[in-house]
């Protein structure tokens, strides 16, 4: 057996092994890529907070404490996709992808949900924020 | 990642409605393996920001589907 084929029997061992639970971007309508591969870890799409609205509180909590572990999963991410091979139109291995939430959905939905109280928010001096 | 503000408009029928402006970029820089906030400050008020953007108005009826 070559050695290349070892390798891809370990990688395919592990896959199995490490079941990565996955999303499949394009059912999660609210969010825009441009990639023709589809699937991020769930515990990665978990931790972005698209369509939410932030207030201070929520805010700095999200910068203070989840950042990093944004990198651990976004690592998972990408262990996944070096491990099942995909490749970026050139051939050579995925290593990012950028998501876009949906304006309309958060100007169609999340705001007007909290209207009253993000106006509150603002007229008391708070920020208010979302990501995009 | 990107973050944007919510401000509030005076309008026509002298209420509020949504614009945005401002934002907050944090990137991870491996360098030093942390993040850096990039931050474009406008000293804006909540109310009334002389620049901002406009939500939209319409429903996103494109979007991914010119991709698929």
């Amino acid at each position: 057996m070559s050695e290349a084929l070892e390798i891809q029997e370990i990688q395919d061992k592990f896959l199995r092994e490490a079941s990565f639970n996955l999303t499949d971007l394009r059912n999660q309508v609210q969010l825009m890529y441009w990639s023709e591969q589809h699937f991020i870890t769930q515990s990665l799409i978990k931790l972005l907070p698209f369509g939410e609205i932030l207030s201070d509180i929520r805010f700095y909590s999200y910068i203070d404490y989840s950042l990093d572990e944004l990198i651990s999963k976004a690592n998972q991410t990408l262990l996944y996709w070096r491990l099942s091979g995909i490749t970026q139109y050139d051939g050579t291995p995925v290593t990012q992808l950028s998501l876009f939430y949906d304006e309309t959905f958060l100007w169609h939905y999340s705001a007007p949900s909290y209207w009253e109280e993000i106006r509150s928010q603002i007229q008391s001096g708070h920020r208010v924020r979302f990501l995009s | 990642m990107e973050f944007n503000e919510i401000r509030l408009q005076t309008n026509f029928n002298d209420d509020f409605q949504f614009v945005y402006t401002d934002r907050n970029t944090y990137q991870y820089k491996f360098a030093n393996l942390r993040w850096q906030p990039i931050r474009t400050i406008l000293s804006f008020p909540l109310i009334n920001p002389p620049t901002f953007s406009l939500p939209i108005t319409v429903p996103n009826a494109l979007g991914r589907e010119t991709e698929y």
